[in-house]
């Protein structure tokens, strides 16, 4: 987190311009709310009780039981990570892209 | 409420492939970069970082994967044992993304430093093509300038040039020693010198008067300049020219008299003329006042003369008074005689006009003369031109003309003896027969020679001559439309040097219908 932090911050401080960077600085603040939620997911994994989740109908049916605690809901989000990681990696290879076309033009 | 793990499920199965898919795509176009622009740090640096995300993304993308796989089908156990290991790699791959990340931070440092220099050389480089673009253009105006200068200049210097070579008049440059430098054709001419023989020249050796060099010089260097400076310069051959000169002294950079440039103009003839006409209107004055003069002494010098011959009949041959008067009229007929002298210099005496030959007078003259000449040992030498043209005029004048121009020959050379020189020539060109009567005496002084026609200017001693006979001979000659000159010292036979003596020249008009028909029969003088 502390690199990617700098990475975004560095990229903002050194005043470097164009549609890629910005993309790039997206990819650095959902990355680092992925590095967050992991790690608030994996101390909620610790913390969940035996009862709190029931597979008994299949891992497919599984579900978190009622009532639902801070704790069961962070674990919950936690599972659900590539709703950041995913867009995370879109915009890196939007950066990426953008980076490439950019370089085809100053080429020409 | 519960919540239902199939969309977790889903959306890690889903994601996992996804970031594969992505992380791939991300590493394809990194790899483009750096293939483009491998000197670029920063594709460098996101090639690294998608590299490690991509191993990280399978890694977990996989272990994900397998982790629902065994979940779905029910084996817990077995996920149990492998998740600790699929966890652990998973961590050790985001470190290393991680490090490659910190890694940029001294990366981005240098590649900043080095962007820093190559925009530094860029802008320098950007200046030095402006300033080099600046400079092909000042050195492209430089050139234009160059050119221009160059194509004036050669104009000027063509022009000077032409203005150096193709005056007439004398156009020298001199050293501050005064040695002269440079000297175009014409000045050469005029002295005299050969265009390869002049290293000789100096204004030392061109003044003749000394004096007239030091003021010349005193003022050059006082005044910077000399204008319309009259001096008489010596030619090669000895002779002597006037000139009027006007001259700029030369400084050098130091300020320091470094020489002068010139133009002298020769005005001799300029000058003869001018001295002769002097003497012409001095003649002309003086004649007209003889003239009167003789008018009126010529009346009580009649009665003197008249009365005293009337006187004689009174007294016998042997008294004293009859002595007297015969002394009386003696002494008053020399009187009419420089009187009658008078009227023929002022030309009122009467004239008898004819067909004259030259060489007859010239031999009749010398005939008379020729006994006395070898008295005092003068050797006659005849240069008669044959067939020498008859002139017009009055004989027995022009015959008192050459016997006193020998007279004064025999005069000049009583002492010592010498050459009587009489030579006749003819100038077609001019169409004037020439006589010349040159001795090989004592010449005449310069301070002198203008005075000679003057009325009553003698060098002879007292009793010897009334100074009448030139300044008549002056008034017939000028009576016959000639001119009379006095050469002294005279050219040599080589006609280079000078040899002392004096040479009369009287020149005289042929009548038009006399002139000879074969031209260049006579040699011209």
């Amino acid at each position: 987190m502390a690199a990617l932090g700098y990475l975004y911050w560095d990229t903002k401080r050194s005043a470097f311009s164009g549609r890629g960077w910005s993309y790039l600085r997206v990819f650095c603040v959902l990355t680092i709310l992925w590095n967050l939620l992991a790690l608030f997911g994996h101390a909620a994994t610790q913390n969940l009780l035996p009862g709190d989740i029931s597979v008994a109908d299949g891992y497919l049916q599984g579900t978190v039981n009622a009532p639902l605690t801070f704790v069961k809901i962070v674990y919950y989000t936690a599972k659900l990570d590539h709703l950041l990681t995913v867009p995370g990696m879109f915009f890196l290879f939007l950066s990426l892209r953008s980076f490439y076309n950019r370089s085809l033009k100053e080429g020409e | 409420m519960e919540l239902y793990m199939l969309p977790s499920v889903v959306t890690d199965i889903v994601g996992s492939q996804l970031m594969i898919i992505l992380s791939f795509l991300s590493l394809r176009y990194t790899f483009l970069l750096t293939r483009r622009e491998p000197e670029n740090f920063l594709w460098g640096f996101l090639h690294y970082f998608c590299m490690t995300l991509v191993v990280f993304s399978i890694s977990r993308a996989v272990g994900h994967m397998v982790k629902q796989a065994l979940l779905i089908s029910d084996q817990r156990e077995v996920w149990t044992m492998l998740s600790p290991y699929s966890g652990g790699l998973n961590t050790l791959l985001m470190i290393s993304v991680s490090a490659v990340t910190i890694y940029y931070h001294k990366g981005v440092e240098g590649y900043r430093a080095i962007q820093e220099k190559a925009e530094s050389l860029k802008r320098a480089n950007s200046s030095l093509e402006e300033a080099s673009a600046t400079m092909g253009e000042m050195n492209l105006q430089l050139e234009e300038m160059v050119e221009k200068r160059t194509y004036d200049l050669t104009l000027s210097e063509e022009k000077f040039r032409n203005f150096f070579h193709n005056s007439k008049d004398m156009v020298f440059f001199c050293d501050a020693e005064g040695c002269v430098i440079d000297m175009n054709e014409a000045g050469l001419e005029i002295l005299d010198y050969s265009a390869k023989d002049n290293s000789r020249l100096s204004l030392d050796r061109l003044f003749v008067d000394k004096g007239s060099l030091e003021t010349f010089n005193t003022t050059l260097r006082t005044k910077s300049f000399v204008e319309d400076f009259e001096a008489e310069f010596l030619r090669e051959d000895g002779t002597v020219i006037y000139v009027l000169l006007s001259a700029t002294a030369l400084y050098d950079d130091q300020k320091s008299f470094n020489g002068c440039e010139g133009i002298a103009k020769d005005f001799t003839r300029l000058k003869n003329m001018t001295t002769q006409m002097i003497s012409t209107e001095k003649m002309a004055s003086v004649g007209q006042m003889a003239a009167g003069v003789a008018h009126e002494i010529n009346t009580p010098l009649g009665i003197i003369l008249g009365y005293s011959q009337l006187m004689k009949d009174d007294f016998t041959e042997d008294s004293e008074e009859y002595e007297n008067l015969v002394v009386v009229e003696r002494q008053s007929q020399a009187c009419r005689k420089i009187v009658a002298d008078l009227l023929k210099f002022s030309r009122q005496s009467g004239s008898s006009p004819g067909k004259v030959k030259i060489n007859e007078i010239l031999t009749d003259v010398l005939a008379i003369t020729e006994h006395n000449l070898h008295l005092d040992h003068i050797e006659i030498e005849q240069c008669l031109a044959d067939d020498l043209p008859v002139i017009n005029g009055d004989e027995e004048k022009l015959r008192q003309v050459f016997v006193n121009l020998i007279n004064n020959g025999q005069h000049a050379m009583e002492d010592e003896g010498g050459v009587l020189t009489v030579r006749t020539t003819y100038s077609i060109k001019d169409n004037m027969v020439t006589a010349s009567v040159v001795d090989t005496g004592t010449g005449i002084d310069q301070e002198i020679i203008t005075r000679v026609f003057d009325p009553f200017f003698t060098t002879k001693s007292v009793g010897k001559g009334t100074g009448l006979g030139l300044s008549v001979s002056y008034g017939i000659i000028e009576d016959h439309k000639g001119t009379i000159s006095i050469e002294s010292p005279v050219a040599d036979r080589t006609g280079k040097g000078l040899q002392p003596g004096t040479a009369m020249h009287i020149k005289l008009p042929v009548p038009v219908a006399d002139k000879p028909e074969i031209e260049e029969i006579y040699p011209d003088n």
